[in-house]
């Protein structure tokens, strides 16, 4: 297979069946916090896209006032054989600004050339709850065979979702398209910190994937973190308004039922889009998703206060 | 020749044809008038615009299984006139975003170019505070003196004639396709209609069909709009009905004076 | 674009900090009466959003950046002039470089304003990057600071020096230091005296012979209008406070760190917060 002069590939691994588990910026660092922990069981890289057509601006490496090298897309693909049955590959990278269905190809590539039979990508799922809870797990895959498989995890099912754009989620679908099996797992990212990292939820999700792929993941490090941002998080709550407060009521918090469309959450996503970067184009972007969802009498008030901030 | 990034079904023989090309945009104005004609002549569709460089890839998730990616749509139509220049209509259903907006009407322009056009109309809302009374207005502005001597020639007002303003602008694909079409020698004509701020970011206003019958009117088509004004008319009732709460709010964010030509 | 000249230089300038780069590109050209061969028109590579209409025609918005050339009896320079920056850094850097292979460039100058901590008060000071270290020995001579580390976002110009490398074009990038207090708030105001000490350094290195009079003159209109920004500030004794504690680094020669943008307008932002609450 004739890949593109864009792949770098520096070592190829011997793997079995493996599996990619993927991660890219999403709602809590969610999918790039387990790509990143995983990758500490000893995985290494063998692998990168040179990414220059795919981003907007590179670092710059300076040392001792001389440029030593600009990076553009982070990005890496790493192995790590399993004892068991199934190899894996990580890959984690930055969020590509331009041609984004192409870098994801180039990726499933990759993902193809080492004949990867299976996907698994996580992301956050923005929902009006507290971080105190304990974050449940949703999923939705791209095949039907896999929907059995999931049910033996107990994992709350995603029935409907409209115009979802975390790369975590398009990548299941881009795999989809060769015939490679996807899953893609959301762990619920409160509301108010959706745009912190979040290492509750990465480890919800590390602990399915040790059970998923009999693997034993070692998640010391990240209660620390979990501590640390947990103190965080309990300040932005005590600073919220009253009857924002009130709206994560136990109802919400308990009925999982009650999530089966991923439809707002991606609306949620939108929002906090929006509100970090209020240009006219996010705004008409998030104003035409709630009129074609039929949920703009939902968020009207929020959409108008948004508007108001731009003026 | 290949045109990249264009993919073609079929290459139908035209004749000097104009392009009649529409966006999302300030009440539909340009989407609905354009889209009418397009169904009511039959244009036939004979290409669109590959999407994955112009487009973040989308998923949806039905039945619990995420699906292939999906993207906004650009699609090409065309329709024969026995009588004049024939017709090309670009039809897109959402505006890239501003990194992407110039690349892709760079790309249309690639096709217009392969296709010979003559000319590129387009729409856009022109946006006034308060309330309108009377008949809402068409006018004009070009890429080039010969649009601007057609204009004149099928008595189209022109925006300095019109409005007590030098100065304005177009946002969007349905301005921008103009600016890329210039810059590579193909003229354009930009047809505003007259829209009270209030119904900006609705997606019904009459403003479509008056533009919709000036284009009837300098292109000499045989079309009646009766049906468009229907359809207004139905769209505009079901938004009060649904709620005639917001229709308010947006006169008051709205309705303090000022020309935006905001998109 | 034919000529064979000894050595043709490139000096390169965008919207930036201060508006340095625009000025001593500008400054560079008038003193020069360099002449304007090429645009450089990439409308793909910008935000195009919109258009504009004036007198009933419509045109897009001014983008990408004129080159200007001039010939003096050692060799050409070739000044490009930016103003807005472009959204694909690599691809329009690229298109610099292949211009500078065609006019077979041997080095490329960038200019440039940094914020710093640097007091709007003292003598600005001018730092450098080059892309090669036997550059270093070359500045050392220009009284130039070097031996900045720094890890993070890039600017046209740092990413233009980084890919200039790739294709053994030797590159200096001259940062002038302007106070983040000021041009982070205000970032139309220029800073004509930070532009100006830039020059003189460029010209140096060029060996060019400049008449410094009438800049003179730009450069004390803008220092008042930042002293008048800068009195409306200091109202606030925190901010007062602020300034006079980077008057004290600067005097006893504390080198401030590389330190992100970002990071220095959060020191500034608990000022603004108060006036705002």
């Amino acid at each position: 297979m004739e890949l593109s002069p864009m792949i770098k590939i520096y070592k190829e691994p011997d793997l079995k069946n493996s599996y990619l588990i993927a991660g890219f910026p999403g709602p809590g660092g969610v999918g790039l916090g387990v790509a990143s922990y995983l990758n500490r069981l000893g995985a290494e890289k063998f692998c990168e896209i040179e990414a220059y057509k795919f981003s907007s601006m590179p670092r710059s490496v300076i040392k001792g006032g001389v440029m030593e090298e600009l990076e553009f897309l982070d990005n890496e693909f790493s192995y790590w054989k399993s004892k068991g049955e199934n190899d894996l590959i990580i890959f984690k990278s930055e969020q590509p600004t331009f041609k984004k269905h192409e870098f994801i190809n180039l990726a499933l590539d990759v993902a193809e050339k080492f004949r990867v039979k299976r996907v698994y990508t996580s992301s956050g799922l923005i929902r009006p709850v507290r971080h105190t809870k304990e974050p449940w797990i949703f999923a939705a895959a791209n095949k039907p065979e896999l929907k059995e498989y999931l049910e033996n995890f107990n994992l709350l099912p995603i029935k409907t979702g409209i115009g979802l754009t975390d790369l975590n989620a398009v990548l299941v679908g881009s795999a989809r398209e060769r015939n490679i099996e996807g899953v893609c797992l959301f762990s619920e990212v409160p509301v108010y910190v959706a745009p912190l990292p979040n290492p509750k939820g990465v480890k919800s999700i590390l602990k399915l994937l040790s059970k998923m792929l009999s693997i034993d993941i070692d998640l010391v490090e990240l209660d620390r973190f979990i501590k640390q941002m947990d103190q965080e998080m309990e300040k932005l709550y005590e600073n919220l308004p009253e009857d924002t407060k009130k709206t994560f009521v136990e109802s919400v918090e308990s009925e999982a039922k009650l999530i089966s469309d991923l439809t707002e959450a991606e609306i949620e996503n939108l929002f906090m889009e929006a509100e970090k970067d209020p240009s006219e184009f996010r705004i008409s972007k998030l104003g035409t998703k709630l009129y074609s969802s039929g949920l703009f009498p939902k968020y009207e008030d929020r959409f108008f206060k948004l508007i108001q901030k731009k003026r | 020749m290949k045109l990249k990034q264009v993919k073609l079904y079929k290459e139908p023989k035209l004749e000097e044809p104009y392009l009649l090309a529409a966006w999302p945009g300030m009440g539909m104005v340009a989407l609905r008038a354009f889209s009418y004609l397009n169904r009511k002549l039959n244009a036939e569709e004979f290409g669109e615009i590959e999407p994955y460089d112009f487009f973040d890839p989308e998923v949806s998730i039905r039945d619990g299984l995420i699906d292939v990616p999906e993207f906004p749509e650009n699609k090409l139509f065309y329709w024969k006139n026995e009588k004049g220049n024939d017709l090309m209509f670009c039809i897109g259903n959402e505006q890239p975003s501003p990194e992407n907006e110039y690349k892709l009407a760079d790309k249309i322009v690639d096709v217009a170019k392969h296709f010979r056009v003559k000319r590129v109309y387009t729409s856009a809302a022109f946006a006034l505070g308060g309330h309108l009374l009377g008949e809402r207005r068409v006018f004009g502005v070009v890429t080039d003196r010969e649009s601007k001597q057609y204009l004149k020639k099928h008595r189209v007002m022109l925006l300095s004639e019109a409005m007590q303003m030098k100065e304005a602008g177009i946002s969007g694909m349905n301005g921008v396709i103009l600016g890329a079409a210039r810059e590579r020698c193909i003229g354009g004509i930009c047809l505003f209609g007259e829209m009270p701020e209030a119904e900006v970011r609705l997606p019904y206003s009459k403003t479509s069909k008056v533009v919709c019958d000036t284009l009837i009117r300098i292109l000499e088509l045989k079309v009646d709009t009766q049906e468009l004004e229907e359809e207004i008319t139905q769209g505009i009732k079901e938004l009060e009905q649904q709620s005639l709460r917001y229709t308010v709010d947006y006169k008051d964010l709205f309705g303090k004076g000022g020309k935006t030509n905001e998109h | 674009m034919n000529t064979e000249p000894k050595n043709t230089y490139l000096v390169v300038g965008w919207a930036d900090p201060g508006l340095v780069g625009i000025k001593v590109t500008n400054y560079l050209k008038e003193k020069l009466n360099a002449k304007e061969f090429y645009e450089m028109d990439l409308h793909g590579l910008f935000s195009v959003s919109g258009v504009m209409i004036k007198d009933d025609y419509v045109s897009l918005p001014p983008t990408g950046g004129r080159l200007y050339r001039w010939s003096g009896k050692d060799g050409d320079i070739i000044i490009f002039m930016g103003s807005e920056w472009p959204n694909q850094a690599y691809e329009f850097n690229e298109k610099i470089l292949d211009l500078a292979d065609q006019l077979k460039i041997k080095r490329i100058y960038t200019v440039g304003g940094i914020y710093t901590r640097v007091p709007h008060t003292r003598k600005p000071r001018i730092s450098a990057v080059v892309n090669k270290s036997e550059l270093k020995r070359y500045l050392k001579v220009y009284g130039i600071e070097l031996g900045m580390d720094y890890h993070g976002p890039s600017s046209m110009n740092g990413c233009l020096i980084g890919l200039a490398k790739n294709r053994g074009i030797e590159g200096i990038s001259l940062w002038g230091e302007v106070p983040h207090y000021v041009h982070q708030l205000v970032p139309q105001l220029p800073n004509p005296k930070v532009s100006q000490a830039l020059l003189k350094v460029l010209a140096s290195m060029l060996n060019l012979r400049i008449d410094f009079s009438d800049i003179d003159r730009e450069t004390e209109y803008g220092e008042r209008a930042i002293e008048k920004f800068v009195n409306q500030l200091k109202q606030d004794p925190g901010f007062k406070g602020y300034i006079e504690e980077l008057e004290k680094n600067y005097d006893e020669y504390i080198v401030s760190e590389s330190v992100e943008s970002e990071e220095l307008f959060k020191e500034i932002e608990n000022f603004l917060k108060k006036k705002e609450g």
